[in-house]
């Protein structure tokens, strides 16, 4: 019986009790590859909101104070953050001034500046200015390692809009000028309706490089905290190469993305986003086989990648 | 370069879905934690209704957190009914309070009256070894709620079958009046005392050995009540009964035999404990000697649920089971 070291990690997002986003995208697959998830909870909901419908609670700030504070009390040390969805400013500043600001510098951030996708805010406006400011801030360097908005919140970060290849460069450069933050992924971007998606890997050193995947034609809600996941775990584990994180993490998020699929096929009634089929919850657990940490070394068949220097 | 490594042999099978209702803790592995990974790793989709929100088990001496009312808890349960979510089983573990257990109690009812067939595992936690620690009021709560006959599987210990039931247990003659009475005015199915404070000698095995204790076993339906002789582990291993009772459920959903099903858990639980010590062993470079409010040998004591993943799917049987008479 093999036993496996582990690592340990502490992931900020939210919490559903029925369906896979936030922090039940990230426990699953993440445990699956050798960490100990600790997770702090923005939300306790029955589920999310593409059920259009669904009851209970935000966390409060103090609850997340309180909790970090319990954590502090005992000691722990993480070999990697992870910050997902946060519903309020007031939570977002506890997060920034009690725990990243107090990390050890050897934990390895990941976050995710959710604010919203395809050109629509969906949290409160006053959380845009304050991830600016956070991923501004000078303290804040060499604590942040990477971040990964997509195509819509990179144009909220940088104030360029992206409709090719240029505006996407203008937009990457801007970054690395306003923000001290050594990483950046550019998570599914599109000019137009072709059938292949693109991910976007840049560094501060001035490296860009594209990956482009083929595209499922569904919406799925927890696909983003799924790549969150697996991203940090690969790029924890690759010592930062970005890369092949990268491309690793496409390669499993298309597979479990495909797996659900094939499992959703009887899903009634079937709802539609736009013309795509909408899928709500992704099968995680049945896509155990494609999420161990060992599951698609090598596989590289529907990407191809260029890079480039600025 | 395309290289392929292995695919699955066959297309995973849709999850059976359960509802789990225990303690969240950010760091650590009781409750919830202790009960999900495993029990997604045997296929299962959970849906994780957590009844407190710490940052880590009380057993640290210091922790901090929220415990959820019942009105919150209500909401989640309304929430899950909108959207009509259906469970093959349900697990209740520890809940904090007595309106948080009231409601739960009451929501698991109206879900087994609408659906039968969905197996229930109850674990009434409320206290161990003559010490109570829950509120009083839980008894009661917990008597109602098996007073509806709608719970098929209990894991209580000694202590809070006694609770329970309203009896002392002495003997051998008194376990299995106890053991009867949770059939017949629970209706309970199976009935598993994880460990049993009777020792050899109470249960008529001749002279008490060191080291070891008893769990008993039985089933409404054989009528037949069954021990197993086990290791002692030492009790400041925390969440042993939680990971315990997901474990048993995944058994009993697919095997319907109760003593199959312990005898596979309880090796299971003696492998887990086994990693756990060893690695222990291995970090501090000594024996345990976990201490209550001592975080360090507590953080140390966290069950190793991530590193044992691939011992839960496993089906020995390392016990043997025996009647007595």
């Amino acid at each position: 019986m093999a036993i496996y070291p582990t690592r340990d990690l502490l992931s900020i997002s939210s919490h559903v009790v029925h369906g896979k986003v936030g922090n039940d995208a990230i426990q699953f697959p993440l445990n699956i590859r050798h960490w100990n998830v600790d997770c702090i909870h923005t939300t306790n909901l029955s589920n999310h909101p593409g059920y259009k419908k669904f009851k209970g609670t935000k966390s409060s700030f103090q609850l997340i104070q309180d909790l970090y504070k319990g954590l502090t009390k005992i000691e722990l040390r993480y070999d990697a953050a992870i910050v997902g969805y946060v519903a309020s400013k007031q939570v977002l500043e506890v997060i920034y001034t009690e725990i990243l600001a107090k990390l050890p510098k050897e934990t390895i951030v990941v976050m995710d500046p959710i604010m919203g996708d395809n050109g629509k805010l969906y949290v409160e406006e006053a959380l845009v200015p304050l991830y600016k400011h956070i991923l501004r801030d000078q303290t804040c360097e060499g604590l942040i390692n990477l971040v990964t908005p997509n195509q819509f919140e990179m144009e909220i970060l940088t104030d360029v809009k992206i409709v090719d290849l240029d505006s996407l460069k203008q937009a990457i450069v801007s970054f690395f000028e306003l923000y001290r933050v050594q990483k950046v992924v550019i998570t599914s971007v599109s000019f137009d309706d072709s059938d292949t998606v693109l991910c976007i890997g840049a560094g501060s050193d001035g490296e860009v490089f594209t990956i482009q995947g083929s595209r499922i034609d569904a919406v799925f809600s927890g696909s983003g905290d799924l790549f969150l996941g697996i991203l940090t775990d690969r790029f924890v584990k690759s010592h930062g190469d970005l890369k092949e994180s990268l491309t690793h993490t496409m390669n499993v998020v298309h597979k479990v993305l495909e797996n659900t699929c094939q499992l959703s096929a009887n899903l009634q009634p079937k709802r539609y986003v736009g013309d795509k089929l909408y899928i709500p919850d992704l099968r995680l657990v049945e896509s155990k086989f494609f999420l161990r940490d060992d599951s698609s070394d090598g596989i590289l068949d529907n990407l191809t990648t260029s890079t480039t220097f600025l | 370069m395309m290289t392929r490594s292995k695919t699955p042999l066959t297309i995973p099978k849709q999850a059976d879905r359960v509802l789990s209702i225990q303690s969240h803790v950010v760091h650590g592995y009781v409750g919830n934690k202790a009960a999900t990974f495993p029990l997604q790793t045997l296929n299962w989709d959970v849906d994780v209704l957590n009844s407190v929100n710490f940052s880590n088990h009380t057993g640290y001496g210091s922790w901090k957190g929220h415990s959820c009312t019942g009105e919150e808890i209500e909401q989640l349960f309304e929430g899950l009914e909108g959207i009509h979510t259906h469970y093959e089983a349900i697990l209740t573990g520890y809940i904090h309070g007595s309106s948080a257990l009231m409601c739960v109690g009451q929501k698991c009812i109206s879900i087994k009256s609408s659906y039968p067939e969905t197996l229930w595992l109850l674990d009434p936690v409320m206290g161990d070894e003559g010490q109570l620690y829950v509120s009083e009021d839980a008894i009661p709560i917990y008597r109602d709620i098996l007073c509806c006959r709608l719970v098929d599987i209990i894991t209580p210990n000694q202590f809070e079958l006694e609770l329970l039931l309203d009896v002392k247990i002495t003997s051998l003659e008194s376990l299995k009046v106890a053991v009867n009475l949770v059939h017949k005015e629970y209706n309970v199915k199976y009935l598993v005392i994880s460990s049993l404070t009777l020792t050899a000698e109470d249960l008529g095995l001749g002279s008490a050995k060191k080291g070891k204790m008893y769990s008993c076993i039985s089933s409404a339906e054989s009528g037949k009540i069954v021990f197993f002789e086990i290791d002692k582990y030492d009790s400041y291993f925390t969440g042993v009964g939680d990971l315990f009772s997901a474990l048993l459920l995944d058994r009993l959903y697919k095997t319907r035999d109760v003593i199959i099903s312990t005898n596979q858990v309880l090796t299971i639980m003696s492998k887990v404990l086994y990693v756990t010590r060893e690695l222990c062993l291995k970090d501090l470079g000594k024996e345990v000697k976990a201490k209550m409010g001592d975080s360090r040998s507590m953080k140390e004591c966290e069950l190793r649920i991530v590193e044992c993943m691939d011992m839960y799917s496993e089906d020995d049987c390392d016990y043997t089971p025996f009647e007595l008479s």
